[in-house]
């Protein structure tokens, strides 16, 4: 059943006034935006798929229609037995990373009931998911990173798996390549055509506690940040198997999660906000936007004009589900 | 008194006639058929012996099967005809314990009032002989879910067992029969984010050592064995509390010495207590213990979110500062397990070969590495070179218990139960895999011919009830 939710901006609204103070840009920046919308909780991580929106908290994932930005849609959710670390979007299909549940894969085709179409146990915890063609590359807790053939959703089946040597983090995919990032210090590349060989092709052990990869290939030249200790580490993928260090940006909120649009980081700042911060110099990231809503900042997702920012507590220890939150749906000025 | 399972004793109406014959008094036995601390004699390896078991499940060789009350991940030590085992028992109901390596598992409190028990079990039927409650208490400490309030392994020298149990701060010996002889308090302190305690005792001559590096005041103790009056007592700068590993007193040709490790280094001392030298540059958790083969001690720590995770093979007689490699400064920019190197007493050094939780083994010349996500690897143990890199046993298992050797085969048990025999040598080959079909993290003891395995609930007599 269909939910209207406009309810839940009469109390937005009451903090409106602070909120356009806080979120006023400062000088030179030049990515703006305003609060258009208020997704009620609870949420922990965010995704934007046009105007549909996706919202995990602990172990649910629940689906929000954007189209009437006046009057938002709660559309159904879907409940795993373990908690969410992370999941990404394909079309009507969303593959959600689900702790020791391993892989689920389900079809949102019809947003107000999400289906569990099939899943894939893994070692341990998986902790996120990213997908290239057929192949779902999982970061694992116990095994590293797990390749799960998805070419029938209903049965996944498992391809093999590559150890790193630290704990598993993330994974982020790049045409036929795979970044993945390790706790302490690992970053590696995979290539995901080299089937029956799943050993890294690159493996840089310098990197800074990165518990998060994100890619982009529309940036120029191709990016992947890294996010750890509270820094962004951006690396040129120039030579997409040679990833090639250029800088370090040491976020003033210590950033707990970031996602690339283009040349743009847009980084959930905890309590500084959200933070946008330009990489088009790769060696000199600078910011050109900011937003700080009363409560610190999750997540953050964007897809064109809009962003959303998960928003409550800060999260103690590694990503813990805080059980509150709510969802600020910004458009860019 | 505990009854054992004596209907497991007879799997099949075949194995009856060599099951008795197991069942048969024991004569007179050698020193160097027992077990008698972690590890037993010779640091996880056993003789050789065709008796010995190499295949097993729940119900197959199974001697007998006694359940063991409450939890404890301490392992079985065995002298003679006693199988002594200690455990925690709690009144009420526990947090049930989540095997593999995860996140979001951590330093939970007691639900319930405890007992701490110690167990003489008979190695011929099984029976507890008696049982013997040291304390009762709603547990001081949290621990981690996979810890226990009885991990840490008990030790005898064959007239006495002494018995330590961190969570309580209680050091105490007890005769054969069970009675207790003494008792002495060291405090009761947290170890790193309250994981709980595990280090465990070790004897030397007349005198019991034991380490308990905590966030308050960590040192080290030496008891008089006799009495438990403290003879010593040295302070160790491990303020974070995060070593759980074992010292092992260490008679080589040029003294003998207790090494300790912690995550702030390893430090040797000679009986008296005194520094004879350290050498910094551990994993930031300790918890594989050092141990002694080929001539050599051998240290390693390998917490996987740590930028260094080593393992140091180490010459007889070194002193003062030996240090290879410090935490702070290193930047790897290598692939594990890193470059070999080595120094003057460092016959050879890998700067991420550590492991979490595991002992390595050295068997056969061989030093081989389990790592708790379930890799294998071997090198030469004199110089390190590689015999094989990283080969899987299984995804999917965590591995806590530390591998044992005989008859030319390493065995490997996995949390889940399983026991995985590898050949010995320069070639892997996993031959087989024993099936336990329950939670398991303390490391066996091998005497006489059988396996003595603790799972979550049980300990098991594994021996061969049939003909080889």
């Amino acid at each position: 059943m269909r939910q209207s939710i406009a309810s839940v901006r009469i109390p937005a609204a009451l903090l409106a006034v602070g909120l356009l103070a806080a979120a006023a840009p400062a000088a030179g920046q030049t990515v703006e935006y305003d609060e258009v919308a208020m997704l009620p909780g609870p949420a922990d991580l965010v995704e934007l798929d046009g105007r549909r929106a996706y919202v995990a908290a602990d172990r649910t994932l629940t689906v929000f229609d954007l189209a009437d930005l006046a009057a938002p849609r709660r559309h159904g959710s879907y409940t795993f037995p373990e908690k969410i670390w992370g999941f990404v979007v394909a079309g009507e299909l969303v593959y959600v990373a689900a702790d020791f549940f391993g892989l689920g894969i389900l079809d949102v085709s019809d947003p107000d009931a999400p289906q569990l179409l099939g899943s894939s146990r893994t070692p341990g915890q998986v902790k996120d998911v990213d997908v290239s063609g057929t192949t779902a590359v999982l970061a694992d807790h116990m095994s590293g990173v797990d390749l799960v053939d998805v070419s029938d959703v209903r049965a996944p089946a498992a391809l093999g798996s590559v150890y790193l040597d630290g704990y598993s983090r993330d994974v982020a995919v790049l045409g036929p390549r795979a970044y993945a990032v390790d706790d302490p210090s690992g970053f590696y590349v995979l290539d995901l055509q080299e089937t029956g060989s799943w050993e890294p092709t690159s493996a840089i052990q310098s990197a800074d506690g990165p518990r998060m990869v994100e890619v982009s290939e529309t940036a120029s030249p191709p990016l992947a940040v890294l996010l750890g200790h509270g820094t962004l580490q951006v690396y040129d993928l120039s030579d997409p198997g040679a990833p090639a260090y250029r800088s370090t940006y040491a976020t003033p909120g210590n950033a707990l999660r970031v996602t690339l649009d283009g040349a743009l980081a847009y980084v959930a700042d905890g309590e500084l906000g959200m933070l946008v911060v330009g990489l088009q110099d790769p060696a000199a990231p600078r910011v050109v936007g900011s937003y700080r809503p009363a409560q610190a900042v999750r997540d953050v997702a964007v897809d064109g004009e809009l962003a959303l920012l998960a928003v409550g507590v800060l999260p103690s220890g590694i990503r813990r589900s805080m059980g509150d939150g709510e969802v600020i749906v910004l458009r860019r000025r | 008194m505990q009854k054992p399972n004596v209907s497991l004793c007879l799997p099949r109406f075949m194995a009856a006639a060599a099951c008795l014959a197991l069942l048969a008094p024991a004569g007179p036995v050698a020193a160097q058929d027992q077990w008698p601390k972690f590890r037993g004699l010779a640091a996880g390896v056993a003789a050789d012996d065709p008796s010995l078991p190499e295949q097993w499940s729940d119900t197959e060789n199974v001697v007998w099967k006694t359940p063991v009350p409450g939890l404890g991940w301490s392992s079985p030590v065995v002298w003679d005809n006693h199988v002594f085992l200690t455990s925690a028992v709690s009144a009420g109901q526990e947090e049930i314990p989540v095997p593999g390596l995860y996140d979001e598992h951590d330093h939970i409190p007691a639900n319930a009032t405890h007992r701490w028990v110690v167990y003489d079990i008979d190695f011929e039927t099984g029976a507890v002989r008696w049982e013997r409650e040291l304390h009762s208490e709603l547990p001081q400490l949290r621990r981690h879910i996979k810890n226990s309030y009885a991990s840490e392994t008990p030790v005898t020298d064959g007239e006495l067992l002494y018995v330590y149990f961190g969570s309580l701060g209680l050091v105490a010996a007890l005769d054969f029969d069970g009675n207790e002889l003494w008792r002495k308090e060291i405090g009761v302190f947290n170890t790193l984010i309250e994981l709980g305690t595990a280090a465990s005792p070790v004897l030397h001559g007349d005198r019991l050592f034991i380490v308990n590096d905590n966030t308050t005041a960590s040192f080290m103790i030496a008891l008089d064995k006799r009495t438990g009056e403290e003879l010593w007592r040295v302070s160790r700068e491990e303020e974070r509390g995060n070593n759980w590993s074992t010292p092992v007193v260490w008679e080589n040709r040029v003294r003998t010495e207790i090494v300790t490790t912690g995550s702030e280094g390893v430090r040797s001392y000679d009986l008296d207590g005194a520094l004879l030298w350290e050498l910094k540059g551990m994993s930031n958790l300790t918890t594989p213990s050092p141990f002694v083969a080929e001539g050599l001690v051998y240290i390693s720590s390998g917490y996987p979110g740590g930028p260094l995770r080593p393992v140091y093979a180490i010459h007889p007689g070194a002193s003062g500062d030996i240090t290879m490699w410090e935490e702070d400064n290193v930047t790897w920019s290598t692939r594990f397990p890193g470059n070999r190197a080595s120094s003057e007493y460092i016959a050879w050094a890998y700067p991420l070969l550590g492991t979490y939780n595991t002992t390595a083994l050295v068997y056969r010349g061989i030093y081989y590495t389990l790592l708790d996500r379930g890799l294998l690897l071997a090198h030469d143990a004199r110089t390190g070179a590689e015999v094989y890199g990283r080969q899987r046993i299984r995804v999917g298992s965590g591995f806590t218990a530390s591998p044992w050797g005989y008859n030319g085969k390493v065995f490997i048990l996995s949390e889940a139960g399983d026991t995985y025999v590898i050949k010995a040598g320069p070639e892997f080959e996993i031959l087989g895999t024993n099936p336990l079909n329950e939670m398991t993290l303390a490391t066996p003891a091998v005497v006489r011919g059988s396996l003595l395995i603790r799972t979550q609930s049980a300990l098991y007599r594994i021996a061969r009830t049939a003909g080889p």
